[in-house]
């Protein structure tokens, strides 16, 4: 199944917009709603057909139904990064063209060039309950050069929450942590509506995207390496 | 002196600037030119010398750290590192020791802020609980998600309070550090040019009566400015004086104290960070060597970021000379806030 997640990332360049005072001469167009696609073929599934955005992300929560758990290890949840096997089909997936990902053991590197106005980065569908009794992230990573990735979670309902972005830096990968109760709405990527705050046991993908073609107007091009993702359960 | 538009910036988004601005070091993207009453002419954009050498084994070695801790104030040494109690409402007592607690004990920033705030309520005029409250919302800018608007909300109470806690104690020359930044942040994300010059000028007037301490925040805002940048030298200069003039005897913004356990190293990995931005690679090297003589650095948190200038110093300092800012190296007050230094 081809898993399309058709999303806006309007908040982003909302949010950016109000930071920055309205949406005048160098705030970057209003266009239209940018998708998020959760990317290329997952393994074992079949195709659907993109999902109009704000609909319910029945492709996201379907497809999350049918992959095995993710076992924790002493209140440790690590994700995947390599890519999967039928034993563990677990795939991130670029969210949009001109990213690639190289995923292994040793990390998940996404390398692709800022576009204005476009997020970047990689998505991770799984079975809900994979994250019941998590309370933080921590995410090592670093990348060629400065950005912001912002990490949100989906339920399964198609509600999204995001976590404060994570700094990622040149130099030796850096962790960071991140409270699963500062997760906060996303609204114009979510396509229901907020529960009330989020509930880990419903997660079903987690994204990490670069910000950064709505942060400026340069198109450098950009790699970063997660080396790993941890949920930690208290 | 005034301020110039930033000259490295690139994009013209002020969203990227104001996002980008969400520092405790950063508030403000202003820069500064050179005029009266400013530190002598930069020699091509840098320090001028004469430098004092510093040596991990030299007398006064790591006694020039002035720091801007939220304790010091008028407090008697011995007094460090506790709370006041006669006078004050007990909810403000107890809002406090809760504040510290989170702030040095690596907890959450939002977390004191309901005690300082039902403080603030039970007494309006205490300037501690004022001002407490006042950098717990400027902890959470300077740490919390660039990317949510929310983040503003602290901003606008930052300011609040810590304007009350100028007001109820106008002795405290600590307080522009703090308030000046912020409001050239909220003036900055308004437009108002003459307001973001005239909070400038006063963190400014500060500098000049207080070298030492406010030494810090004005290199804070620097430090991400274009290297040959006037603004940037002024940060420069004042950072590694202040670092290189040492402190008097006792003054406990030049020493580790529990409400700033790590107040030193801190404080000279941000002056390593500038060396190595200046192109003072060794430099560089030699004060991250004093860091890692101080006695309490074996329990700072933040140690590896040491160890990672050390084995990365050499492409660091070609990053720091290439000309895309996008690629500069992580400094250590942007990349861990007040917990640089407070953080235990």
């Amino acid at each position: 199944m081809r898993i399309t997640e058709s999303s806006t990332v309007v908040t982003t360049l909302a949010l950016l917009l109000a930071l920055a005072g309205g949406a005048g001469a160098d705030a970057p167009p209003a266009g239209g709603p940018e998708e998020i696609e959760t990317g290329t073929e997952a393994p074992s599934a079949t195709a659907a057909a993109p999902a109009p955005a704000n609909r319910p992300p029945e492709g996201v929560a379907a497809h999350a139904a049918t992959l095995p758990p993710l076992p924790q290890a002493d209140g440790v949840l690590a994700l995947p990064l390599a890519a999967g096997d039928a034993a563990r089909p677990f795939a991130w997936r670029p969210v949009r063209d001109g990213v690639a990902l190289d995923a292994s053991e040793a990390g998940l590197t996404a390398s692709y060039r800022v576009v204005t106005g476009q997020p970047a980065g990689a998505a991770l569908v799984v079975r809900p309950g994979t994250f019941a009794g998590v309370e933080d992230l921590r995410i090592r990573a670093a990348a060629n050069r400065n950005a912001q990735l912002l990490v949100t979670l989906q339920d399964a309902a198609g509600a999204v929450y995001s976590l404060p972005a994570v700094p990622v830096r040149v130099g030796t990968p850096r962790e960071h942590e991140r409270y699963l109760d500062e997760a906060t709405y996303f609204p114009p990527q979510s396509s229901a509506p907020d529960s009330g705050g989020l509930d880990p046991a419903e997660i079903v993908m987690i994204t990490l995207l670069d910000i950064s073609g709505f942060m400026g107007s340069a198109t450098p091009e950009v790699e970063w390496t997660v080396e790993a993702i941890e949920g930690v359960a208290r | 002196m005034t301020r110039a538009r930033r000259a490295r910036s690139p994009q013209p988004l002020r969203a990227a600037l104001v996002v980008g601005l969400l520092l405790l070091a950063g508030l403000v993207s202003g820069a500064a030119g050179q005029g009266a009453g400013a530190p002598a002419a930069p020699r091509d954009g840098l320090p001028a010398e004469p430098r004092t050498e510093i040596s991990p084994s030299s007398a006064g070695a790591n006694r020039g750290i002035p720091s801007l801790h939220a304790e010091e104030s008028a407090t008697p040494p011995a007094a460090y590192g506790t709370t006041p109690t006669e006078g004050r409402h007990p909810s403000a007592v107890a809002a406090e020791h809760a504040f510290f607690a989170a702030f040095n004990g690596g907890g959450r920033r939002e977390a004191p802020l309901r005690d300082l705030t039902q403080a603030w309520a039970a007494d309006p005029s205490d300037p501690r609980t004022n001002l407490l409250l006042g950098l717990n919302h400027l902890w959470v800018v300077a740490e919390g998600d660039r990317t949510n608007a929310r983040i503003l909300d602290h901003l606008l109470l930052s300011e609040v309070f810590l304007a009350r806690a100028q007001a109820l104690a106008p002795d405290d020359d600590r307080i522009p550090s703090w308030l000046d930044p912020v409001r050239q942040a909220l003036a900055e994300i308004e437009g108002d040019e003459a307001a973001v010059e005239t909070h400038w000028q006063s963190l400014l007037a500060a500098y000049e009566r207080d070298p030492a301490f406010h030494s810090f925040s004005v290199a804070l805002q620097a430090i991400d400015e274009p290297r040959g940048s006037d603004l940037f030298a002024l940060g420069y200069r004042a950072l590694r004086a202040a670092a290189e003039s040492g402190c008097e005897d006792g003054d406990p913004s030049c020493e580790n104290l529990p409400r700033w356990p790590h107040n030193q190293e801190g404080y000279l990995t941000f002056w390593a960070d500038y060396e190595l931005k200046a192109g003072e690679r060794e430099k560089a090297a030699e004060v991250l060597a004093m860091v890692q003589t101080v006695p309490e650095y074996e329990t700072w948190p933040y140690k590896a970021e040491v160890e990672d200038r050390l084995v990365n110093l050499d492409l660091y300092a070609e990053l720091y000379a290439n000309d895309d800012p996008g690629d500069d190296p992580p400094v250590i007050i942007e990349s861990h806030g007040c917990s640089s230094c407070h953080e235990g």
